[in-house]
């Protein structure tokens, strides 16, 4: 019999190699690979995010948990019928125009991806009609804005404007940061919301598509 | 490499300690005991105006031929978990003793010490980390003046299983120290084996001593007791006002102790400690956490070291009254300097040694996991170096997703749980807290946890019938 709870174990623990060879063997087992899924790696990753979240996991480990997710859901696909195979929300996430701060933005989408999310990482120096393009393109849920200058952050509240103006505003959640952005910016430029570091950022995210 | 703070070079070092060797055999030092002026005298010293011992260089030599050197030295914990070595050079934090006040952590109001607090701080400084040698924090000043040196060491016994340090008061003092540990280890012969204890011995600068003090060292050394020698000049009032006298003067009292030590035990082991200080010139109270302060423990530390010997330092003590800015800098500079030379620090206590507050236990002892972890040699190898993995990660990529950052960043990266290293969002989730707060939240709940007594309510019975003996006599003795 397969130990769901061993397989989330071992996700929680990082062990890349052991959750492998966990979900193989399951599989020759004949397990379905949707119990695979949601049972072992869906569950396991819900823990990581809790953990995350209490400060008892630590940004490079909740990475390497989702890695480990990663290489597993790989050998899974194929066998996975629509249903599960759906995937998790469409997010977009770029630096702003005039804006070249590229780090943070991608800790940002990689704490996104880890928490099962399809991340389009369009890169820095976005202008606002790229970001409207690539909505409709990549049929995007969530637009993640980031600035690291208080000179750029006007651009934030142009790319907001602009979204309102081509009318996706009601398909997409709008999350914005960076270190001079707050809440009350978030606010005044109509964002959804704010998250005020990468360890965060997936939470909040998570909480808008709800 | 390992990182070394020296304001002393090698030849300024012998330059002081042959300085320290003619005091001794020119103006020679004071001990005015019986058994220690026999002891110099069959061993050839010349002893002048009654009690002056004047000690030659040669003598001084055989003596620190027999102390042991730092990889022989050991200050054992009742529990051997907690032995402290000096192997390898981590610095840790001891308790200071016989502060007389508290920062109550539930009124938040300075009061007098009690023996309940005293067991409390015991038991804290018992669960933390870097504490490597406990001892009685405050004096309860509810206990009479004359035996409270005794029913400190019961309360600390009863209350960790750490090595114990603290005053002890003559012969009888440390006898009666050793009945305790020997009921609490279970034989007279097992303690002796491994002593948990050890006592304080102070000089009186310049070049002088008290007799109590004397006659504990000698039953210390006896026994093979460490003693935590200290000799502390005040610059320009119980010493020359310069850095280099001072550090000559107090070395030489150390000097003329250990050799005393090797007289009566040869392999006594003895902490080289030193609460060399200044003093406010406009006020004359001394200061143990100034610059100069800083400088004296690691001249004093060299010194030490120089003879192969464990350094003990009073150096996480701070002059401010409260956990505040002042408190930081001071425990930072102090702390840190004294780091690279010491072994053992002393601390806990505010101002200067008077008053400890429960919170400060938990800010010191992250302090230190901070120095410590700042204090790390540094490591330049094949994984440290990861040129395979900067090649692989290449131009405009990131190392956070990588195996070599996950398996390493827990013992690169420092994680502390009371410092704040958020931005002010996280900060103000928080709740906005200051140092004073978070730390005094943290000591209130481990205040919470209950505990196991660590005796036997038999054992704790014999414990304080030997402080009931002593209180008695002493009250005859009036």
């Amino acid at each position: 019999m397969t130990d769901f709870n061993a397989m989330t174990e071992a996700l929680v623990e990082c062990d890349e190699d052991k959750l492998f060879e966990m979900v193989n063997a399951a599989l020759a087992d004949n397990v379905p690979a949707g119990d695979v899924l949601n049972q072992g790696l869906i569950s396991g990753m819900d823990i990581v995010g809790e953990k995350m979240e209490n400060g008892d996991m630590f940004i490079p480990e909740v990475l390497m948990a989702a890695q480990a997710m990663g290489r597993c859901v790989e050998i899974l696909k194929p066998l996975l019928g629509e249903e599960d195979a759906g995937g998790g929300a469409n997010v977009l996430i770029g630096t702003v125009k005039g804006d070249l701060h590229d780090i943070g933005k991608n800790l940002v989408a990689m704490m996104l991806e880890s928490a099962g999310m399809n991340v389009h990482n369009i890169g820095v120096d976005i202008a606002p009609e790229e970001f409207i393009a690539q909505i409709k393109e990549k049929n995007a849920q969530i637009v993640c804005l980031s600035a690291l200058l208080t000179t750029t952050m006007p651009m934030m509240k142009q790319t907001v404007e602009a979204i309102v103006e081509s009318g996706l505003r009601d398909q997409v959640k709008i999350l914005v940061g960076g270190a001079p952005v707050n809440q009350a910016f978030a606010d005044e430029i109509g964002a959804d919301g704010f998250a005020p570091d990468a360890g965060s950022a997936s939470k909040i995210a998570k909480a808008l598509l709800n | 490499m390992k990182p070394q703070v020296q304001f002393l070079s090698t030849e300024e070092i012998q330059s002081i300690h042959e300085s320290s060797l003619n005091i001794l055999s020119q103006t020679g030092m004071r001990f005015p005991a019986k058994e220690a002026l026999e002891i110099f005298e069959n061993a050839g010293a010349r002893i002048v105006d009654k009690d002056v011992v004047k000690i030659d260089a040669t003598l001084v030599a055989e003596a620190l031929k027999t102390v042991p050197k730092r990889k022989d030295v050991v200050l054992y914990g009742r529990d051997p978990k907690h032995d402290k070595n000096f192997v390898d050079h981590l610095p840790s934090l001891a308790c200071m003793t016989m502060a007389t006040s508290v920062m109550d952590p539930f009124t938040l109001e300075k009061r007098s010490a009690t023996d309940d607090d005293l067991a409390k701080l015991t038991r804290l400084a018992d669960q933390m980390e870097c504490v490597a040698v406990n001892g009685g924090l405050v004096t309860p000043q509810e206990v009479p003046g004359a035996t409270n040196d005794w029913s400190t060491w019961a309360t600390c016994m009863k209350n960790t299983t750490k090595h114990i340090t603290g005053g002890v008061y003559g012969y009888r003092g440390v006898l009666d120290a050793i009945e305790m540990g020997a009921l609490a280890c279970g034989s007279k012969e097992k303690f002796l084996e491994r002593p948990f204890i050890s006592g304080w011995v102070l000089t009186i600068p310049p070049l002088d001593m008290d007799t109590a003090s004397l006659e504990a060292m000698i039953e210390m050394n006896r026994n093979k007791i460490p003693i935590m020698l200290s000799s502390g000049p005040i610059l320009g009032t119980t010493s020359p006002v310069t850095i280099a006298g001072t550090v000559a003067q107090a070395h030489a009292e150390i000097l003329a102790c250990i050799t005393l030590s090797q007289l009566v035990n040869p392999g006594a082991p003895v902490v080289y400690t030193s609460f060399a200080r200044g003093m406010n010139m406009k006020t004359s109270n001394i200061s143990m956490a100034g610059p100069e302060f800083a400088v004296l423990k690691v001249c004093m530390g060299q010194m030490g070291l120089s003879l192969d010997m464990p350094i003990r330092m009073p150096s996480m003590l701070r002059d401010s009254k409260v956990l505040d800015a002042q408190a930081g800098f001071e425990t930072g500079m102090v702390g840190t300097l004294s780091s690279f030379v010491s072994d053992i620090m002393d601390s806990m206590q505010l101002d200067t040694d008077m008053v400890v507050d429960y919170a400060d236990l938990v800010f010191c002892n992250e302090s230190m996991a901070s120095i410590r972890h700042a204090l790390r040699d540094l490591d330049v190898n094949e994984s440290t170096l990861a040129l395979d993995v900067i090649d692989e990660i290449g131009p405009a990529g990131n190392f956070l997703g990588h195996k070599h950052t996950f398996k390493n960043f827990r013992k690169e990266l420092l994680h502390s749980d009371v410092f704040d290293h958020n931005n002010w969002e996280r900060w103000e989730q928080n709740g906005s807290k200051d140092i004073h707060e978070i730390a005094l939240e943290k000591v209130r709940l481990l205040m919470e946890k209950e505990h196991e007594p660590l005796l036997s309510k038999e054992v704790e019975a014999g414990i304080d019938a030997i402080v009931d003996a002593a209180t008695r006599d002493m009250a005859e003795k009036k």
